[in-house]
């Protein structure tokens, strides 16, 4: 987990994953339990772009498929806060960069294999907790 | 003194009904036990006229003799029992002539045995009024309404929760508090989340009803709090309050 920036964005591709334009809705941090079949580890995917300079804000917006309502910045030290923080288990969450053909920013929050459900969405909660909301882009899909 | 706090499976362990103590009313469910010799005014719980579960104030201080085991003053009338109406004074004195039992309320009056058989219909009634309130209730109306159109095997389990949930928290102090919300999840799963700027209260519900459970986090500044659990390590009232701390 080396060389990430101090922010991550996550896209909101969902209305109801802010409240009243102003909280993050766990849900928008519930990881997408499909990726545990792809991962060798077993963990499950929270996908962000890393805001490695701010350009990203932009980029990540003008994605209207995965940040139609906006996005949630949320520090990466307040990831590795929670995760060496929440009772009963040792550092349950990691991030990483996975670049993808057109998004060199993409990565993952990444939920370890042995958090169990409730775990799971108490994470969920305290990063969503922890997330500023970025209002959505206005600018016409390019 | 020794203060214990008395439940149901410590009535059965004694030989007594525990349902003649812990049955119909809310506050009988916990008593504590008391030395019936140090000096002063309690109040016991035994088995008065016409078999009627009743509490008495006791002077402490009591006689035991042959015919008479225990003389108290009974809603300010001083009166004498025989032994064989006073089936859990009678026990106690017998069993330990330190202790009996002592309610921490002043007055609970259960009904006549012979409607006993009825319990269950008013258990059912109770359950039917108490769905009423969560229908009803500002912080779970809107997520009840919504129950209908989950499967049923999620819609039972979400039901209880609110019911208890809009237990706990009176509805005149509802109006400056936000809303539970149901979100369906990717995975088929179901989130009721009490959710603040600060703090968030949540109930999951899996697929494996075994996997449902509870979180509290909370976030400001430097201060911070995480738990979760099962439904069955469940404390509404205690998470509740915790959520409405300022």
């Amino acid at each position: 987990m080396t060389e990430l920036p101090a922010y991550c964005l996550r896209g909101l591709r969902k209305a109801d994953w802010v409240i009243d334009q102003a909280v993050i809705a766990t849900e928008a941090f519930i990881p997408d339990a499909r990726t545990a079949k792809t991962r060798g580890d077993g963990g499950k995917e929270t996908s962000v772009n890393w805001e490695d300079k701010p350009e990203v804000e932009k980029f990540t917006l003008a994605d209207k498929h995965n940040a139609q309502h906006g996005a949630a910045r949320l520090a990466t030290t307040a990831i590795l806060h929670v995760s060496s923080t929440v009772p009963g288990i040792s550092m349950p969450l990691n991030c990483e960069r996975q670049r993808l053909p057109k998004n060199d920013y993409h990565g993952n929050i990444v939920y370890s294999a042995k958090v169990n459900s409730k775990v799971e969405k108490m994470l969920a909660a305290a990063l969503a907790l922890r997330g500023q909301f970025v209002p959505p882009s206005s600018e016409p899909i390019e | 003194m020794t203060d214990v706090g008395w439940r149901e499976d410590d009535f059965e362990e004694c030989g007594i009904d525990p349902r003649m103590f812990a049955s119909g009313a809310a506050n009988t469910s916990i008593i504590e036990k008391e030395s019936l010799w140090n000096p002063g005014v309690s109040d016991l719980i035994c088995i008065g006229p016409g078999d009627r579960i009743v509490i008495v104030e006791a002077k402490l201080g009591p006689q035991k003799t042959d015919k008479f085991a225990v003389t108290w003053q009974h809603w300010g009338n001083l009166r004498g029992a025989d032994r064989d109406k006073l089936i859990c004074i009678n026990w106690y004195v017998d069993a330990s002539l330190h202790d009996a039992i002592v309610f921490s309320r002043a007055l609970i009056d259960e009904p006549p045995r012979q409607v006993e058989s009825n319990s269950s219909v008013s258990s059912w009634e109770d359950d039917e009024r108490q769905q009423e309130v969560a229908a009803i209730h500002p912080l779970t109306k809107s997520v009840y309404d919504q129950l209908r159109t989950i499967p049923e095997t999620y819609r039972d389990a979400m039901t209880g929760l609110l019911t208890q949930f809009a237990s706990f928290v009176p509805k005149n102090e509802s109006s400056k508090l936000p809303p539970l919300r149901l979100a369906v999840l990717e995975d088929s799963s179901y989130l009721l989340e009490w959710t603040f700027k600060d703090r968030r209260l949540g109930f999951s519900f899996e697929p494996d009803p075994k996997e449902s459970g509870w979180y509290y986090v909370y976030f400001s500044g430097s201060s911070e709090r995480y738990e979760s659990g099962t439904m069955d390590q469940l404390e509404m009232s205690r998470l509740i309050e915790m959520t409405l701390k300022p």
